[in-house]
């Protein structure tokens, strides 16, 4: 439970129920700023070379205009996607970890969380989809029926289960959004009038804040987080099934699943702080998202940042107690000593070092040091893909067969298009929908029930607090 | 107008006519609010079948994406993977995504269909700032007696509501 007493406050200001509505809303009702449309412009171009010409190209030519070859099939493509699922997650980590846990001050960030998870997801989508090479037979995939060689598909393969994993995630965390906001699509109906009122009527779907209405609205979001925690659990699993299925020393582990679980949390929870950041210091939203909120977010990052530590540390060991060569030369010859020591040592340094940092205070409440770490970690853990995808397969068990990677200009492009995908995406957000859950906000601001830590409780935390 | 309206902005005033009203037993036809207050739903035991409703679309869940399994796997079309049975161990996690998928799609479509909300659907009540700052206390007239209209008006002006209103 949040005590205000002992944290502070949720929201600063002391801003009446209306003030909110007006601040939160005020980034839609006002013009956009420049520097709005100068970013838009910037990741619309990317897109724009990304998806209208790197990936019609792969399409066309085929994925052999990529850098993968026999050794390293999977390349940046796989080294992306997983990327963005982790990034991904930071939605129903935060949102919905958070409201399990009552962590009331996901409140203001929440929402903005949700919406990353959608377009990161939807980046993600794009890579499996077009590196099977023939996306116009992906419908094999779904069991439809005995397709044309009288077969089913095999439900056995971790590579289904992605499929229907990412598919029922990106379904449930676009509808846990879309649910979230219909009550502040209400509020901006309200507020509009003309073709804005027609819109934001056919999408607040009718809704009157009536005490029935709120108990359904409760209720099926209470059901929906409950189900979509483990499903954030499942489907990362399943992402490091993918490979810790396979025979690869490297990737035969089964420290795999929650390696991956910790590791897309993390990457997500500092995108969301990444973009939290900026979004405060662009609509000077300081009241809502306050250095509390900074502080809270970066201890789960420090905690969670010790734990990547601890994993990297168990690899090594378990690379040098098997006694199997192949398994001690991806770690120990390879990753930490061989030629791909740079991209491992880069990661260790900004997922596992550079992070405790956030053990000193005043970092934690200096917006510029938790800007540049959590950007840190967002190449960190770029890079722990790319360790854990081209090295193993690059050098495998016959060094005959040794082949290195390189990504081309197209592989460098469909990247980039997906970021340019995810920028716009936010952008549009954070221009045409209320970035921060209004009527969450309200419910935090609400004065008649806070519910204050008996006198005992509140001298003893106060006391630890004062002594630390 | 066969309705009163009650208007509140301060939800601890609410709260103090909310008490009244239920000691009162006065027929309260709806509580709108911008934002949800759990203590308000608890006084009035507002509930739902929601929950339970989903927890039959999960059962179903499991059970239809196993007979799905089942069927494809071990019955049409038995397929030899490295010696290993049919009916696999693999299954449940196919049964854990299908049986979340089917149950998020049906709570939700329960959610829409309850509530009657669809796209485009035009508010079936409105009144300025209600989904803003202010919170409204309904009373449908025809039901009221006159003694029970007088009580609930005393009620409402004693808790300081902002605007006794009828429409």
């Amino acid at each position: 439970m949040y005590k205000k007493e002992v944290r502070g406050e949720l929201i600063l200001g002391n801003k009446s129920y209306g003030d909110i509505t007006n601040d939160i809303l005020r980034s839609q009702e006002e013009k956009a700023p420049l520097w709005w449309w100068i970013s838009f412009a910037v990741f619309f171009v990317l897109m724009a070379i990304g998806l209208g010409w790197a990936v019609p190209k792969t399409i066309m030519k085929g994925i052999g205009v990529w850098g993968n070859n026999n050794q390293v099939a999977w390349g940046w493509a796989i080294i992306n996607f997983v990327w963005w699922i982790g990034i991904g997650h930071a939605g129903t980590a935060f949102s919905i970890f958070l409201l399990v846990f009552r962590q009331k001050w996901r409140t203001s960030i929440n929402r903005a969380a949700e919406a990353m998870t959608v377009f990161a997801v939807l980046a993600a989508g794009l890579f499996p989809a077009i590196h099977v090479g023939r996306p116009w037979d992906e419908f094999f995939i779904f069991p439809y029926g005995p397709n044309s060689r009288g077969l089913w598909v095999n439900f056995n393969s971790p590579l289904l289960w992605d499929v229907f994993a990412i598919a029922t995630y990106l379904t449930t965390s676009a509808i846990f959004w879309y649910i979230g906001m219909l009550p502040d699509f209400a509020t901006i109906r309200d507020r509009s009038t003309g073709i804005k009122r027609t819109i934001f009527n056919a999408m607040s779907f009718g809704w009157v804040g009536k005490m029935s209405s709120w108990r359904k609205f409760e209720d099926a979001l209470a059901i929906l987080g409950g189900l979509a925690m483990p499903l954030v659990i499942a489907v990362h699993s399943i992402v490091s099934t993918d490979f810790s299925a396979g025979i690869l020393p490297g990737w035969h582990e089964t420290i795999f699943p929650p390696f991956f679980v910790v590791g897309a949390i993390f990457s997500g929870f500092s995108m969301v702080v990444t973009l939290m950041v900026l979004i405060r210091k662009a609509f000077k939203l300081d009241d809502y998202v306050t250095d509390d909120h900074f502080d809270a977010i970066a201890r789960i990052i420090t905690f969670v940042s010790l734990i990547m530590g601890s994993a990297y540390l168990i690899e090594l060991f378990i690379a040098w107690y098997s006694a199997n060569k192949f398994e001690s030369y991806v770690f120990i010859d390879n990753y930490m000593f061989g030629h791909y020591s740079a991209p491992y040592w880069w990661m260790v340094i900004f997922n596992a070092f550079l992070p405790q940092l956030f053990w000193f205070k005043k970092i934690r409440r200096n917006l510029t040091a938790i800007f540049i770490i959590t950007i840190g970690v967002n190449i960190g853990m770029w890079l722990e893909r790319y360790n854990i995808v081209v090295p193993p397969a690059a050098e495998d068990f016959l060094p005959a067969n040794w082949f290195e990677y390189a990504p081309t200009i197209i592989d460098k492009w469909v990247y980039l298009g997906t970021i340019g995908l995810f920028g716009v995406g936010v952008l549009l957000f954070i221009r045409f929908i209320p970035m921060m859950a209004m009527n969450e906000l309200k419910q935090q601001a609400k004065r008649h029930t806070e519910l204050k830590p008996t006198d005992i409780q509140y001298h003893a935390i106060k006391k630890l607090l004062n002594d630390e | 107008m066969s309705k009163i309206v009650a208007v509140y902005s301060d939800d601890k005033k609410l709260m103090e006519a909310a008490d009244m009203l239920v000691e009162a037993k006065a027929p309260v036809e709806e509580i709108i609010t911008p934002f949800v207050i759990e203590e308000l739903l608890e006084k009035f035991h507002v509930k739902s079948n929601i929950p339970l409703l989903a927890f039959f679309y999960g059962v179903f869940g499991v059970t239809s994406v196993f007979a799905a399994l089942y069927y494809t796997f071990v019955v049409d079309y038995p397929l030899n993977i490295g010696g290993k049975p049919s009916l696999s161990l693999t299954f449940p996690v196919l049964m854990f995504i299908g049986t979340v998928l089917i149950t998020v799609l049906s709570t939700v479509g329960t959610f829409f269909y309850q509530d009657k909300l669809f796209p485009g659907k035009h508010p079936d009540f409105s009144y300025p700032g209600i989904n803003d700052d202010k919170m409204v206390v309904l009373v449908d007239k025809s039901k009221l007696s006159a003694d029970m209209e007088a009580k609930l008006r005393e009620i409402f002006e004693k808790t300081g509501a902002e605007k006794i209103d009828e429409v």
